[in-house]
């Protein structure tokens, strides 16, 4: 059955009708529009959904919409600022860290939420940080190497 | 993901709680942890339950707190302030190992302890989408066969859940409630190696959480094998705990294997292997070999149970090195 919810997403409150069985991908993507949130696996397995909720990367396809409630989310749409792109959305242009562009939104969240809570990972947290997200395209050196550029650890691969 | 229409309830309290469990009909709710093990079921249809009763919001299955020696962890603690934990990482490392090896960050955030503790056990025959030429259905399906024991006469599938193995490697006891009142069992006492029912809860109870004795003091250390870390289960998974002691002997040692039969398991032939013996002194193949002969991991994974039996023996070895002071 349907219920009215109030929804916190990027700074601003929404109010909709779902019902229990409804995800927050789904609020995302369908009855808000914001489709910077994938659908990838749509099982809990490729981070393609991630979004960021009170600071904490989960992923919206296992999170049902009416748990959202009260909750800062953070999706890839908040980031940028009047079109100016973040500092991970900058570092992920530059490195060339992005292909087909798929997983990036997921990718940038998990940096997010990585970096805000360890400014200077080390390669090891590096790889953790992001790995509830699959790539299919880069093989993720770039990647690391944009979230490496970012934690002012230096290339994480040797160019030689 | 999209899942048929249930009821969701948010209870805010125990109280709240026993209330809702009373009123529905038996057979007719899920609790909700995370949802990371129950969600993806229902979006395969392996699930259809009537209700959801959602346990994030109750306050007292939150707390991990030191209760005299013992310390306690309420079953709705993320997996991830389990392993961030400094009573955690400090007392009981093999813990706070564990679950640093579920799943990937975002899993972590989401998935709780008591989920981990109760995650459904997995099978190759039944993890999947049912269509049209499917295999004929196995026991956990409501059939009557078991595709992976041929003949089997029970459900073989695999129990594979991390942070248990390394409980169980404690001497953990499980806190379990309903409406009437709190019970206490070891962990060991609450899983059986059945793969329907794996453990021994009532319909109308629920974990309330997981208490670790503090004394005696135990090093303790978890390792897993796995195909990819972050979003395969456990091959294999292995904790090892040992009395801490002056002679640098394994006193009181406990082994505990997870991804192994349809129960987290002790390893009764590695423990004897390790009592009295010199933690620094390493474990030989032909040690280990003797040690799990008795046991028959049967074939639920890509790799055969040889192989399996193999990776056990060689996280035993590895484990041990961790352990030296």
């Amino acid at each position: 059955m349907e219920q009215p919810i109030k929804l916190q997403i990027n700074g601003r409150s929404y109010m909709l009708n779902v019902g229990p069985q409804v995800t927050l991908l789904h609020v995302l993507r369908d009855y808000l529009g914001l489709t910077g949130t994938k659908e990838g696996c749509d099982g809990g397995e490729c981070g393609a959904c991630t979004v960021l909720c009170d600071g904490e990367s989960v992923l919206s396809c296992l999170m049902l919409a009416l748990d959202a409630q009260g909750k800062n989310i953070l999706t890839i749409e908040g980031l940028a600022n009047n079109g100016e792109l973040d500092r991970i959305q900058e570092a992920f242009v530059e490195e060339g860290a992005i292909q087909c562009g798929f997983c990036t939104p997921g990718m940038v969240l998990s940096t997010k939420a990585l970096l805000d809570r360890n400014p200077h990972p080390t390669f090891e947290e590096i790889r953790e940080g992001i790995s509830g997200n699959l790539c299919r395209c880069t093989g993720y050196v770039k990647v690391f190497g944009a979230v490496a550029r970012l934690a002012g650890t230096g290339k994480p691969f040797s160019d030689k | 993901m999209h899942l048929k229409p249930f009821a969701y309830h948010r209870p805010l309290s125990l109280a709240g709680l026993w209330d809702i469990m009373d009123k529905a009909p038996s057979g007719g709710f899920i609790l909700l942890g995370g949802g990371t093990d129950v969600l993806p079921r229902m979006g395969q249809r392996l699930l259809a339950p009537a209700a959801l009763i959602g346990l994030k919001n109750i306050a007292e299955l939150k707390v991990i707190e030191r209760e005299g020696d013992d310390v306690f962890i309420g079953a709705a603690s993320a997996l991830q302030h389990v392993r961030e934990s400094e009573l955690v990482s400090r007392l009981f490392p093999a813990l706070a190992q564990a679950a640093a090896r579920v799943g990937s960050p975002q899993l972590r955030h989401m998935g709780t302890i008591g989920g981990n503790l109760c995650l459904d056990t997995r099978c190759l025959y039944y993890n999947q989408r049912q269509g049209p030429g499917a295999f004929p259905r196995c026991y956990k399906k409501g059939g009557d066969r078991c595709h992976v024991v041929k003949g089997g006469k029970r459900c073989y599938a695999l129990f594979s859940a991390d942070t248990p193995a390394a409980l169980l490697a404690l001497d953990a006891r499980v806190c379990i409630g309903g409406a009437a009142g709190k019970r206490e069992a070891p962990l060991n006492e609450f899983y059986r190696d059945d793969g329907i029912r794996s453990r021994d809860i009532g319909e109308k109870e629920i974990v309330l959480g997981i208490k670790i004795p503090g004394k005696p003091v135990r090093v303790s250390a978890y390792l897993r094998f796995s195909t990819r870390a972050a979003i395969d289960f456990p091959l294999a998974g292995l904790a090892v705990s040992v009395e801490k002691s002056r002679s640098g002997a394994f006193v009181n040692p406990r082994v505990a294997a997870t991804g192994i039969c349809s129960r987290p398991l002790r390893l009764a032939g590695l423990e004897t292997l390790l009592a009295g013996r010199d933690v620094r002194r390493e474990i030989t193949e032909e040690e280990w070999g003797d040690a799990l002969k008795e046991l028959r991991p049967v074939r639920h994974q890509g790799i055969s149970p040889a192989y399996r039996k193999y990776l056990f023996g060689v996280l035993m070895q590895r484990a041990r090195a961790r352990l030296v002071p």
